[in-house]
């Protein structure tokens, strides 16, 4: 028997058959449910992994200075190998009401902390020189409001940051008094800056309203905003650590020379962290096992099914091997027709979902991508396995006496 | 082995003969007997029906005939050479080019239309040239009276006619030996007489056609009859 004749029969019994169709459709279910377990671990697990390594703020050390030190104790943390930089922490950002501020945006934006080492790779345009001012790296899809913060933004009012770009926007910020009850205006400033270049504010998951600018203009917004009278803080160190991997070492090390109040900027909680991934693992791992039970006993059921018919091809001269191939090509011929048909419509119901309903989630850095991976997991499950399980049945029937297959005529 | 048989078979009358066979099996940690002491010979251009009560045996003999059950101990010639050792493989490969079987139950493929049935032994005989597999299927189909039907699945044709698909179907590669069991036991009075009718004439044609019955309709056929009593084959003195 040539394979062609071995394909024909195989495709009219897997078309013409209703239960085969049927068959067919449950692999198909199985195949969108284990994409689907399968996509949403990987883009939870990438979203845990980019939101710890891209963001700065989970490689920035907060430390309280040590008072009875003459320099605070800068020049001992500067010693700590891994470290990029330390900076005053009241530095490290300033909320300002910008020029953008028009029938769309409220103008609310985030000036952030732009020295060489907190700034982002990929820049399109121009770094800070050294010693430049009044310069500023905008978002590419700039969002310049506050309710950047709430769940969900208007896509449509997204600037494209292109269009920015050597453009000057303006921010007011003010100095206050305090007459010992209540803290009053006492000046208007405004500050000019100029857009020298863009960043993909998802890619290292800031938000859409935060520029970066030099030191010396967060320096310069945030002095004067300070009440002079009212200022007895001691604010503490923000260190920028090289990769969120030594994190821990740096923060042994300042441990060890005595500092205190040593915590992260982005403070994350590990332990719930893991906890969800692990449930998220659970709930995969559970879900996979019940698609290749339900997957195992349909085909199990579709080879016990064929006895007869099995009887009758063997009485017909059909060798043991000529059957198992028939039945194991009709098997791998359903499921991957059944793969191929769920993994076009979990592709689309995933860009539906993507582009119509979770859109907005992308703008905060929650990357969604498909993973190749996923599809070849899925394949495996949906194609690999059940083909293996077949050929199990099947030689488990194929090795009954022919007289059982058929049934007993007396 | 088997390539030898075939050939032989091509030019010979006695086709099978059993020698001493027996056969028991095992029900509820109890032996039962089957078959004993079974001897007969078997001719082509010859209708034999094998009777008997339920359980007596008929079924297994027959399909102790048609190579696909064991027996215990005895001989078994197809053609003077003893096949009871035989391989699975062997025995497949002779099954392939040598006997048809017809079922009560008819057994056909219910996704496949009745020429596609008749086509599917087919597809393991190199003999045949697959240009040729659709012609022949019809003929044969047209030989039984189903020239109309041969487009049809077997959920749209009654029981005679689906009984007529199993015999083409049986004698699809062209075997010297039809073996039926029950073929007439889910059909009424008027099609048991067109279904005997049919394996009638392929015994004139030259086959070995072997019947198990309940019907005594079809001693009007068989040029010979059994009765297995009590797992012994008796014959009657045609």
């Amino acid at each position: 028997m040539n394979i062609k004749s071995y394909f024909k029969i195989a495709v009219l019994n897997i078309f013409r058959d209703k239960k085969k169709v049927y068959f067919i459709l449950v692999m198909l279910i199985c195949t969108i449910l284990a994409l689907g377990v399968l996509t949403f671990k990987s883009i939870f697990s990438k979203h845990i992994s980019d939101s710890i390594n891209k963001n700065i703020g989970f490689r920035v050390i907060d430390v309280v200075p040590k008072l009875d030190v003459e320099d605070y104790g800068k020049s001992e943390i500067t010693k700590i190998k891994h470290i990029d930089d330390i900076y005053s922490s009241q530095y490290g950002s300033v909320y300002a009401k910008s020029s953008f501020a028009n029938e769309k945006f409220d103008g609310s934006i985030e000036l952030i902390y732009g020295e060489k080492s907190a700034l982002p790779n990929n820049i399109i345009g121009a770094t800070f020189k050294k010693g430049q001012k009044n310069v500023a790296i905008c978002p590419i899809d700039f969002y310049p409001d506050i309710s950047i913060y709430d769940t969900k933004i208007n896509e449509k009012n997204i600037i494209d940051g292109n269009t920015l770009l050597g453009k000057d926007f303006a921010i007011k910020y003010y100095s206050y008094s305090f007459n010992g009850t209540k803290k009053t205006i006492e000046a208007e400033f405004t500050k000019t800056f100029k857009i020298v270049g863009l960043y993909d504010s998802k890619n290292v998951m800031n938000m859409g309203n935060q520029c970066y600018v030099p030191f010396e203009d967060i320096k310069e917004i945030t002095d004067k905003g300070i009440i002079s009278e009212m200022n007895t803080a001691i604010y503490a160190f923000s260190i920028i650590v090289d990769s969120s991997q030594n994190v821990n070492y740096v923060v042994d090390k300042l441990d060890e020379l005595g500092f205190t109040g040593i915590r992260l900027k982005n403070q994350i909680d590990q332990k719930l962290v893991n906890t969800i991934i692990i449930s998220c693992d659970v709930t995969v791992a559970l879900v996979l096992f019940a698609v290749i039970l339900l997957v195992s006993s349909y085909t199990k059921k579709k080879i016990l099914g064929e006895a007869k018919t099995i009887g009758v091809l063997r009485t017909s001269g059909y060798k043991k091997s000529a059957v198992i191939n028939l039945y194991l090509l009709e098997i791998i011929i359903s499921n991957i027709l059944s793969y191929i048909i769920g993994m076009i419509i979990f592709t689309i119901i995933y860009l539906i979902l993507k582009n119509l309903v979770f859109n907005y989630l992308t703008y905060f850095g929650m990357m969604m991508p498909l993973n190749i991976f996923d599809y070849i997991y899925a394949f495996i499950i949906i194609v690999v396995i059940t083909s293996i399980i077949a050929d199990y049945y099947i030689i488990k029937k194929i090795n009954l006496n022919i007289v059982d297959l058929i049934g007993s005529e007396e | 082995m088997s390539e030898q048989i075939i050939d032989r078979l091509e030019k010979t009358e006695h086709i099978m003969k059993l020698d001493h066979v027996s056969k028991s099996y095992k029900s509820k940690n109890r032996i039962v007997k089957v078959l004993s002491d079974i001897s007969v010979d078997f001719h082509s251009h010859k209708f034999y029906a094998i009777m008997g009560h339920s359980g007596s045996g008929k079924s297994t003999l027959v399909n102790i005939l048609g190579l696909i059950d064991s027996f215990d101990i005895g001989k078994y010639e197809l053609y003077g050479t003893n096949v009871s050792n035989f391989k699975d493989i062997e025995l497949s490969n002779l099954r392939m080019k040598n006997i048809g079987f017809i079922f009560q139950g008819f057994h056909l493929n219910p996704t496949l239309k009745a020429y596609e049935n008749v086509i599917v032994p087919m597809l393991i005989n190199k003999d045949i040239n697959p240009k040729e597999r659709k012609k022949r299927a019809i003929e044969l189909l047209t030989s039984v009276g189903l020239k109309e039907r041969v487009d049809h699945f077997p959920n749209e044709l009654s029981g005679g006619e689906q009984q007529r698909v199993a015999i083409a179907r049986a004698l699809a590669n062209n075997p010297k030996i039809i073996l039926a069991d029950e073929p007439t036991g889910n059909l009424d009075e008027k099609h048991e007489q067109e279904i005997f009718h049919q394996l009638k004439e392929l015994s004139n044609i030259g086959k070995c056609v072997i019947v198990v019955s309940h019907s005594n309709e079809v001693k009007k056929y068989a040029d010979r009859v059994f009765k297995i009593v009590d797992g012994t084959l008796v014959g009657d003195d045609r």
